[in-house]
């Protein structure tokens, strides 16, 4: 499976010339077994982008296609049996229980007036076992914390069984504990050979598990390429316009590379852009 | 094996036969009750026997009271049937439609408009089978402008349309008002302010003609989509990651709802309550996903408003409109179980 967004820009107002360009002439590709994590600043347009890719909102030029198909012409059914998508949790949830609401993620595999088969709650049960949600099946999902509701929420993507699974700022707003066992999940299903591709406001978190990274800033420009190579201290002071330190730290064997913010570098001065595809430190 | 079973969201065969028997005992006991007492014996054999001769094409030959069950009670419980279960189906399509557990089948104005329609009828003086008529008319009328009200340029947001919802209810509310104030104060203000009480005192095999297509029609299409049902609460966004055309959800969720719940204000005027009381006590009961909500409430929506009714006919020497006894029975009970239960959510 590969993904692909080819020169692609969006703006709420295409036809107006002077309006702002959310996203501008974006490039990337991510294939099965690679992490893509998606960096900027708020209001650089991350959530847009993915909205995007998905079909959500259409292009003002370019495409997003799969495996050469431009996603905006497929079948729903068909490609969202191939993506799925994990919203933040936020907002206020149903009281539906855990289970039902995994459930929903085999909508496109269940025909209109059909109810679930017995395959179907088979594929549940395996995904809320492989994601250690068992214990929660029964609970409400409006009764449940904020980082079980997103591992529920990740286990509806994954009923689905898709190819590539999108993500939005999935560990936002919790706890070390929860943040990690998200980041293992997107590592583990990476293992299992699916493509991800997530939003994140945690440089670390894209150093940690992407292969990939794709750096935003709030001018529209981009940087795609290998994490540890997009993620360098003058991207992120070109794009968040914060000073920062990037640092190692070994524990055990391994090693783990972090970023400090040390200070705001004032807006108006000028800082070098984004050069799409080539290293902004040349 | 058995912890397979009790994470199914439909009900088990058990559990279902049951359901279904509870509207069908409810209405045959509600044929018993009234001024002449049956047996449930006899209010069955006169079913049964009028029944082989409409098939047959004979001249059934048994007593006074199989008249009274076969042109009286037997439509009269149907009606309560279809119109308990079908505002229970409509509301809680409407619930999982706004994703608001305080959604009723008049959130779009339905209600409003056909009582609108049947006003007019009445003021005019028209046959009970045209007054029905054209309260179905006005109920599809409201909708149509809520609609239109709430279309904007891009997607439909569902705010948007509750908000149109009610301002169009209020509209057609205020011309409600605007025909009792202009109507004949002897004759038409107490029909037309009965009516708009609620009753069944107008069933016929003819009027439930009128209205079975629409309520039946409703009832089943969204006892098929049950399951589906589930998305329509989820965000924007969301729902269309299912894969499942949301848009065409929705319609046919809000059209189920909407023919459904015109035809049971041109049938019987305004039941107030059902739509929101039996959805809720089903929700606490059987939890919120839909594919057990949904028949769930259908079938005690039925057998509730059966009950109602009959207590409506025969409590008194002259009946009591409906809406005044769903909020008095209602109310209390529907308080007794809040306290009881964690509450209600959607």
């Amino acid at each position: 499976m590969k993904l692909q967004v080819a020169s692609a820009s969006f703006s709420y107002e295409p036809n107006d010339k002077n309006a702002r360009i959310i996203l501008n002439d974006i490039s990337f590709s991510i294939s099965s077994g690679e992490i893509l994590s998606i960096l900027g600043p708020n209001g650089a347009g991350k959530t847009t982008l993915l909205r995007c890719i998905m079909g959500f909102l259409r292009w003002s030029g370019g495409s997003s296609t799969i495996d050469g198909e431009d996603i905006a012409l497929i079948e729903q059914r068909r490609l969202w049996r191939k993506i799925a998508y994990v919203p933040q949790a936020k907002g206020k949830a149903t009281g539906m229980s855990v289970a039902s609401m995994v459930m929903l993620g085999r909508s496109s595999r269940i025909g209109v007036f059909s109810k679930p088969s017995d395959k179907d709650y088979m594929a549940v049960d395996e995904v809320m076992a492989r994601l250690n949600l068992s214990e929660l099946k029964h609970r409400r999902c409006d009764e449940i914390s904020g980082g079980e509701l997103q591992m529920a929420l990740i286990g509806r993507a994954l009923a689905a069984e898709p190819e590539c699974i999108i993500l939005d700022e999935p560990e936002s707003n919790l706890d070390f504990r929860n943040q990690l066992i998200v980041l293992n999940t997107l590592e583990e299903l990476k293992a299992a050979g699916m493509a991800c591709i997530f939003n994140t406001h945690y440089p670390d978190h894209a150093l940690r598990i992407a292969d990939k990274a794709l750096l935003l800033d709030k001018e529209g420009n981009s940087l795609f390429g290998a994490a540890n190579e997009v993620i360098t201290e003058s991207a992120i002071a070109s794009s968040f316009k914060v000073q920062s330190v990037i640092s190692s730290l070994k524990a055990g064997q391994k090693e783990y590379r972090s970023i400090t913010p040390i200070a705001i570098l004032s807006a108006c001065r000028k800082t070098p852009g984004l050069l799409r595809g080539g290293s902004p430190l040349s | 094996m058995i912890q397979q079973k009790h994470n199914r969201a439909g009900f088990s065969a058990a559990a279902s036969i049951l359901l279904v028997l509870l509207p069908l005992a409810a209405g045959l006991v509600c044929i018993c009750i009234g001024r002449y007492s049956l047996t449930p014996k006899q209010a069955a054999e006169s079913i049964f026997s009028n029944l082989s001769a409409l098939l047959t094409g004979s001249q059934s030959t048994t007593e006074q009271y199989s008249k009274i069950v076969w042109s009286m009670r037997l439509p009269r419980v149907l009606l309560a049937l279809m119109v308990g279960g079908g505002l229970s189906a409509a509301g809680v399509a409407f619930q999982s439609l706004f994703a608001n557990p305080l959604a009723t089948p008049d959130t779009l104005g339905v209600a409003s408009g056909a009582s609108l329609g049947a006003a007019l009828g009445l003021l005019m003086g028209m046959h009970m089978l045209y007054v029905q008529l054209m309260a179905l008319l006005f109920g599809f009328l409201a909708v149509g402008l809520t609609f239109l009200v709430s279309r904007k340029r891009g997607s439909g947001n569902m705010t948007t349309v509750v908000l149109s919802g009610m301002v169009i209810a209020s509209l057609f509310s205020a011309l409600v008002s605007l025909v009792k104030y202009t109507a004949d104060t002897d004759s038409q203000l107490p029909a037309i302010t009965y009516w708009l009480m609620g009753s069944l005192s107008s069933a016929s095999w003819q009027s439930l003609r009128l209205a079975s297509p629409f309520m039946l029609t409703g009832i089943i299409l969204l006892f098929l989509i049950r399951w589906r049902l589930n998305i329509l609460p989820l965000s924007e966004d969301e729902a269309r990651a299912t894969g499942v055309n949301i848009g065409l959800l929705r319609l046919t969720a809000a059209a189920c709802a909407t023919m459904m719940t015109a035809a049971s204000v041109a049938m019987c005027g305004q039941v107030a309550w059902i739509g929101l009381l039996i959805p809720h006590v089903c929700r606490m009961a059987f939890g919120s996903d839909t594919t057990r909500l949904l028949p769930a409430s259908i079938c005690i929506g039925a057998a509730f408003m059966a009950a109602i009714d009959t207590i409506a006919r025969s409590v008194t020497a002259s009946e009591i409109p409906i809406s005044i006894l769903t909020a008095i029975i209602g109310a209390p009970f529907f308080i007794h179980l809040l306290r009881q239960t964690r509450g209600w959510n959607s």
